[in-house]
């Protein structure tokens, strides 16, 4: 990770502290695969920056990763952030996001509604607690590479099915890396 | 001696090997144009054939309908043709062959539309990983014109009307990318009503073969979307096409001493320079020879000049 990603990373989580915490994304760090020009990553760029909730995007190009900031109070949908990087013809290595959350003690497969999407924890030891900005770690078929996706869908249990409502968009498994 | 330079290019794409380009000017890798993006491109062909220059222009405009599934539309323009045959195509003992003017080189003709050629490429395989990545793809192209055409082999970005269809597989490792695409095609009869007779031109079906190489050159490090990018291709192109039949009035005519209408192979070397501004305005420039075989489309060497922008919408 570059220096100047840490640093803006840094001060997005420190404004993120000082002011209300209605949106729960700060950002995302997306990995992504295919890529090996910079005309392929100024596509994906843009086609990133189409979403609604993103408010901007910094690529390093060297390493193929998108740095993407969210707009505050404008719900984020990570499945729609992956599927641009999959419109630009390109994969996603992996997704990890920077998510404020309200103090929580999680154990494993625990269930936490944010933004009407609930976010099922898996392969958590113990119990974890958690406050303000967590980096959460996205688990899916299009959330991370096809193959390391097999060795996690193991984990994926349908335990957290119950707790679907009709204003429930989507489910995601996530694990604090 | 071509042989040696062929060596030498592979050579030097196997030790360099370590990012790579794809974006290969005379043959489109498996990859695709990313989805609601407009891609214009505009190729300049030019090579001196006897006494004229010939010239053709193709408009292109590709745009991404999903992730997978991509058109190109162009329309091609040029020198080449006229829209009937001269009226000593058929020579008066009723036979084909170099003493007619029809299959003479360097008759004059007016610059026009050629003919248009949609073609739709749809990428069924990716297997991508951390720059580096296999695609594969199939593609159909359709094409209408009505050029009076005085070779057997099919073309279908200019020459002919006609349907297409083929396989591309894109392989790409960081700085050095690899394309192989084979297809066929079923060119179009031109048929021409005269006041007493009718003309039927049956151009030979085809097989297209090509195999593309891209090595990225510069920039040695990515840092920011303004470097320019420097990259150079050597692509290999050819077809494999039957003999064209002419008919006066249903009646097969006999064709003699004229090559450019008999069966024929060909494979054609083109090597490429690509300039990319801004990560977007690309700029190539090409030149082509036979290495086995000749087309009779076209004389020698072929000149390129390719310019391509994206478009992106909101």
């Amino acid at each position: 990770m570059s220096k100047i990603r840490h640093l803006i990373l840094i001060v997005f989580v420190f404004f993120s502290f000082t002011s209300s915490v209605k949106s729960q994304f700060i950002s995302a760090i997306v990995g992504i695969d295919g890529l090996t020009c910079s005309a392929c990553s100024y596509a994906t760029e843009k086609s990133i920056l189409k979403l609604i909730f993103v408010d901007s995007v910094y690529m390093e190009l060297d390493k193929n990763i998108a740095t993407v900031f969210f707009k505050k109070n404008t719900p984020v949908s990570i499945k729609s952030l992956s599927q641009k990087v999959y419109d630009a013809g390109f994969a996603v290595r992996s997704i990890h996001a920077i998510v404020n959350i309200e103090p929580t003690t999680i154990t494993n497969d625990y269930c936490l509604i944010l933004e009407n999407n609930l976010y099922h924890f898996i392969k958590i030891e113990g119990e974890k607690k958690l406050s303000g900005p967590t980096s959460i770690k996205f688990i899916g078929e299009k959330l991370m590479q096809k193959n390391e996706f097999k060795k996690w869908k193991l984990f994926c249990s349908s335990s957290c099915k119950s707790q679907i409502t009709p204003n429930i968009r989507n489910e995601y498994f996530v694990t604090i890396p | 001696m071509i042989r040696k330079f062929i060596y030498t290019i592979l050579l030097f794409f196997a030790a360099t090997i370590s990012k790579s380009q794809e974006l290969f000017p005379h043959v489109d890798p498996a990859s695709n144009i990313p989805k609601g993006v407009l891609g214009i491109r505009i190729v300049n062909e030019g090579f001196n054939e006897v006494t004229q220059f010939r010239s053709s222009q193709s408009f292109r405009f590709m745009f991404g309908i999903t992730s997978k599934f991509m058109f190109t539309q162009s329309f091609n323009f040029s020198n080449h043709h006229g829209r009937k045959f001269p009226s000593d195509f058929i020579a008066n003992d009723g036979n084909i062959g170099v003493h007619t003017h029809g299959v003479e080189k360097g008759n004059k003709y007016p610059y026009q539309l050629d003919n248009f050629n949609l073609n739709l490429k749809y990428r069924f395989f990716s297997n991508d990983g951390t720059k580096n990545h296999f695609r594969m793809a199939a593609y159909l192209e359709l094409a209408g014109g009505k050029e009076a055409h005085d070779e057997a082999e099919p073309n279908l970005m200019g020459d002919n009307g006609g349907i297409g269809a083929g396989i591309t597989a894109t392989k790409l490792k960081n700085r050095f990318a690899i394309s192989l695409t084979a297809g066929g095609i079923i060119p179009q009869s031109y048929y021409y009503q005269r006041l007493d007779s009718t003309l039927q031109v049956k151009y030979g079906k085809a097989i297209n073969y090509s195999l593309s190489m891209g090595f990225l050159c510069l920039p040695i490090k990515y840092k920011s979307y303004k470097q320019m990018n420097l990259n150079v291709y050597c692509e290999f192109i050819g077809k494999a096409y039957e003999k064209a039949e002419v008919l006066s009035n249903s009646k097969q005519i006999l064709i003699a001493d004229a090559p450019g209408l008999e069966a024929g192979k060909y494979l054609e070397i083109r090597p490429s320079i690509q300039f990319i501004f801004n990560s977007n305005l690309r700029i190539d420039f090409s030149y082509g020879r036979p290495l086995i075989g000749r087309s009779y489309t076209h004389s020698y060497p072929l000149y390129y000049f390719t310019i391509q922008r994206y478009f992106f919408f909101k």
